[in-house]
């Protein structure tokens, strides 16, 4: 794998060339500091944008139909928080020309770029009818959360967790917003597109890289680049352990528990936290698996996330609302339990091997490798070579020292009031 | 050993043992892991057998439930502590079709083997392990019960068949999973967990002499049954048992599904025929089609269909999110009562399909699930895909139609 860094006057071109994949995929991410009411629009855009048609393609089925000929080419677009910013992502996914034509190249650049710059637009609007359409289905979707209960208990869990941070938001919280886009407002939203972010396109495969090169310039020839771009690091506010809940018509409870670190160090962030939260509730035999699920068959799933950003792990678990109190329990034992270097003995060489697989599995994945150039852009991430070798250095007693930082925050329990059949 | 070539120059291996267990196998040095899979074709489909002139009915959620105790690292701590050790993945799902046991790994390919097959190949279950088992599953089945959808399908399913396994999900029910014991669980895995019965793929890096060597000594004392285990397919009528039904749920908006029973000639289920079917329905369902325009055109954008094989049936779906339900069964009504297509239509959708293909060989997990699927659904690897899509021809698509009888469909609707 080859990557190459190029600065351009008005975008930065990574190539990262590499025979591993049949696909080339090109990724434009642009990158501001977040802004909740912008946010907002963004997500609309996201729908709208191929939704919308383009001057010489008025409909959405002539841009599927197109990408069908282009041997099933696709053009996506994703809105994305990250951290304190926030990222448009527009993406264009081909099989390399080597297995088709070669005018793939030109043909579907072309096609991303009518996408992109070519929207049908009226009276400085979109087309009237698909905003509207999909406007009133944003909204919908985005109430209809509340019908999965896990994925709605995770969002009212974050807002009081993350409280006074980006994080706290969620498009629930914010339907009122939703509703009040307006069409104008979203092409103003859409024109920004061009001038307001840091640009960044990240083209991934056996790759032409002076064509491509000479396609991206093209495509971006109207865009001019603002850095406008946060410090990704958060602390969290809370002061104080709090336990909430909260409750819902489904038969399956959702606990959560936010945790928080004291003092982290950035070679916390980088490879003990990494550690620990594989021990804790990543791997195969997890702390948190053996003793709630195996050991007292009180959950079907539990595990837990690390987040660098906000230096936190969250813990989260289906369980039933009688097995509130015990599940609990043994989850503060288990926190208990890794501040003791003996017990992190048993599990830390067998944590390292889960990590190594999954390093491995990054060279496999395009997203992943994508996604680690971008941060990079961003922020600072330590290459996967580096994590692996420093994590294979770190002891026992540096995992037990860092479970000692540990603090509940908060508990949260979307408890399901529906009778269980068990 | 046979090779199994593919027009885009992937080759499976394939080798049959003398037991009757096969193993397939596709190296590759494009990554440095590996991924190892034991499959039965023993899945919830089984709801009564006959074997030595004794019939047995099956509890209901006894293969997902024996999936659970085969896969027994989390009893078994030794094995556990070993696989932690690799650093390997374990995990394991089931079917209506059949189980799947998998290992992802990355180092020492043969240790790996072995702890996979200790557990696939040698299971004992106990009845106490059974007891710690059952909470854990009535979790599983209370999270499925919690989502709409899943009770959307569930309802279809039970309210489409009269007979067939497709009535109760995977999980089996409340009461299947309460009372199944060690000693039918003991019983089943030892009727259906026989090599001639059981495929086992490995995917990825790794020394194919090595492996194959490896697994032809370890499953040499494998003894087949002498006497099979005969499936007994319950009949199934036609006609199908509740047309319509509403579900009260604390939903925030309506979720409807429609289902269509197409029975057809067992000698009609055939790969061509069902990439026929994908064809017309992605030709009008999909982005590219006029139904899913006029669809979103009425703001009913979350919406999506699916194509399955139950039995002697080719059973469709189309379900979606929208308190327009009426207006979205009679435009479902109106294109699936004009299914046809154009030469220049098919043309695309068979190129499409066929470009999709390309890309079959960049992931070692799709590789295997890929086999996996065609094993269960058809019981042999498909690499003659792009040849049989290539030569679909508008006349195979109108002969097709002909035989298709749409009238047998049954509604349900959740709404608050």
């Amino acid at each position: 794998m080859n990557y190459k860094k190029i600065k351009k006057d008005n975008y930065t071109l990574h190539l990262i060339n590499t025979d591993r994949f049949k696909e080339i995929n090109v990724s434009i991410n642009l990158t501001k500091k977040y802004n909740k009411e912008e946010a907002v629009y963004l997500k609309l855009l996201e729908k709208v944008l191929i939704s919308n048609g383009t001057k010489k393609y008025r409909k959405l089925k002539e841009i599927s139909r197109t990408l069908e000929n282009l041997y099933r080419s696709d053009i996506g677009v994703r809105f994305t928080t990250f951290s304190t910013n926030m990222t448009f992502e527009l993406k264009l996914n081909l099989i390399n020309p080597k297995y088709t034509t070669k005018e793939m190249y030109t043909e579907t650049f072309k096609l991303f770029k009518e996408v992109i710059t070519s929207p049908y637009i009226k009276d400085n609007k979109f087309e009237e009818k698909n905003f509207e359409l999909e406007k009133e289905n944003l909204i919908k979707s985005i109430m209809n959360i509340k019908d999965i209960s896990e994925v709605y208990g995770r969002i009212k869990f974050e807002e009081i967790f993350f409280k006074g941070t980006p994080y706290e938001d969620n498009n629930y919280k914010n339907i009122e917003l939703f509703k009040q886009i307006e069409n104008e407002k979203l092409y103003e939203t859409y024109k920004k597109l061009f001038t307001d972010y840091k640009i960044d396109v990240f083209i991934i495969g056996c790759l032409e890289e002076k064509t491509l090169e000479n396609l991206t310039d093209d495509l971006l020839k109207n865009f001019k680049q603002t850095i406008n771009i946060d410090n990704v690091n958060i602390k969290i506010k809370n002061k104080e352990t709090k336990e909430t809940k909260e409750q819902t018509e489904a038969t399956q409870s959702n606990l959560f528990l936010g945790l928080t670190i004291d003092n982290i160090t950035e070679d916390e962030k980088n490879y003990t936290a990494v550690l620990y939260n594989t021990i804790l509730g990543r791997m195969n035999n997890s702390v948190l698996f053996v003793k709630v699920r195996e050991d007292n068959s009180l959950c079907y799933s539990i595990g837990s996330s690390f987040n660098r950003y906000t230096s936190s792990i969250v813990i989260d678990a289906g369980i039933s609302k009688k097995n509130y109190e015990k599940s609990l329990e043994l989850i503060k034992e288990c926190l208990k339990l890794l501040e003791d270097k003996k017990e992190v003995e048993k599990n830390i060489e067998n944590a390292k091997k889960t990590l190594d697989i999954s390093y491995n599995d990054y060279y496999d994945n395009i997203n992943k490798i994508v996604n680690y150039y971008y941060i990079n852009e961003i922020s600072y991430l330590p290459s996967i070579e580096e994590r692996r070798k420093r994590i294979n250095e770190i002891t026992p007693e540096e995992i037990s020292e860092f479970a000692k930082k540990i603090k509940i925050k908060n508990i949260f329990l979307l408890e399901g009031v529906q009778n269980e059949e068990n | 050993m046979k090779k199994i070539n593919y027009r885009n120059g992937e080759t499976i291996l394939k080798e049959k043992l003398d037991n009757g267990l096969t193993l397939y196998m596709y190296n590759t040095t494009k990554t440095k892991n590996f991924y190892i899979t034991v499959s039965t074709h023993f899945g919830s489909e089984v709801m009564k057998y006959k074997k030595n002139n004794k019939t047995y009915n099956v509890t209901l959620g006894s293969a997902h439930f024996l999936e659970h105790r085969v896969m027994d690292f989390t009893k078994n701590k030794d094995a556990m502590e070993k696989i932690n050790e690799l650093g390997s993945i374990v995990n394991a799902y089931t079917t209506y079709n059949g189980t799947n046991y998998n290992i992802f790994g990355h180092t020492d390919i043969i240790k790996n083997l072995e702890l996979l097959f200790d557990r696939v190949f040698k299971a004992n279950i106990k009845e106490e392990d059974v007891e710690s088992e059952r909470g854990i599953i009535l979790e599983e089945y209370n999270m499925y019960f919690d989502d709409p959808y899943f009770i959307l399908h569930n309802t279809l399913n039970k309210n489409m068949f009269n007979n067939s396994f497709i009535k109760y999900p995977v999980l089996g029910s409340i009461d299947g999973i309460k009372t199944v014991t060690a000693t039918e669980l003991n019983r089943l895995y030892k009727d259906f967990y026989n090599p001639s019965n059981m495929f086992i793929t490995v995917t990825g890096n790794f020394r194919i002499d090595e492996v194959l060597n490896y697994i032809k000594e370890y499953t040499k004392d494998l003894k087949d049954t002498k006497t099979k285990a005969k499936v007994i397919v319950p009949k199934e009528k036609l006609e199908i048992k509740t047309e319509y039904e509403e579900i009260k749920m604390d939903v925030n908006e309506p979720k409807i599904i429609i289902g269509y029973k197409i029975p057809v000639q067992k000698e009609d289920i055939t790969f061509k025929n069902r990439a026929i079917i994908g064809i017309l329905l992605s030709n009008l369902f999909s982005s590219t089609g006029d139904a899913y325009e006029e669809l979103n055109n009425l703001g009913i954008k979350r919406n999506n269909y699916g194509i399955d094989k139950v039995d002697k049936n080719i059973y469709i779906y189309f379900k979606a999110s929208t308190d327009k339900t009426k207006e979205f069964i009679d435009i479902i009504d109106k294109y699936m009562n004009n299914l046809s297509i154009t030469k220049t239509d098919l043309e695309r959708k068979k190129r499409s399909n066929i470009s999709g293909l390309i890309l079959n060989f960049e992931d070692i997990v799709q590789i295997e699930d890929i086999i996996a699927t065609e094993m269960f659904n058809y019981n042999k690897i498909l690499n003659n895909k792009e040849e049989e899509i290539k030569s679909i021809t508008l006349k195979d698509v109108q002969t097709l139609l002909k035989k298709i009888n749409l009238n047998t469909k049954s509604i349900v609707i959740i709404n608050k």
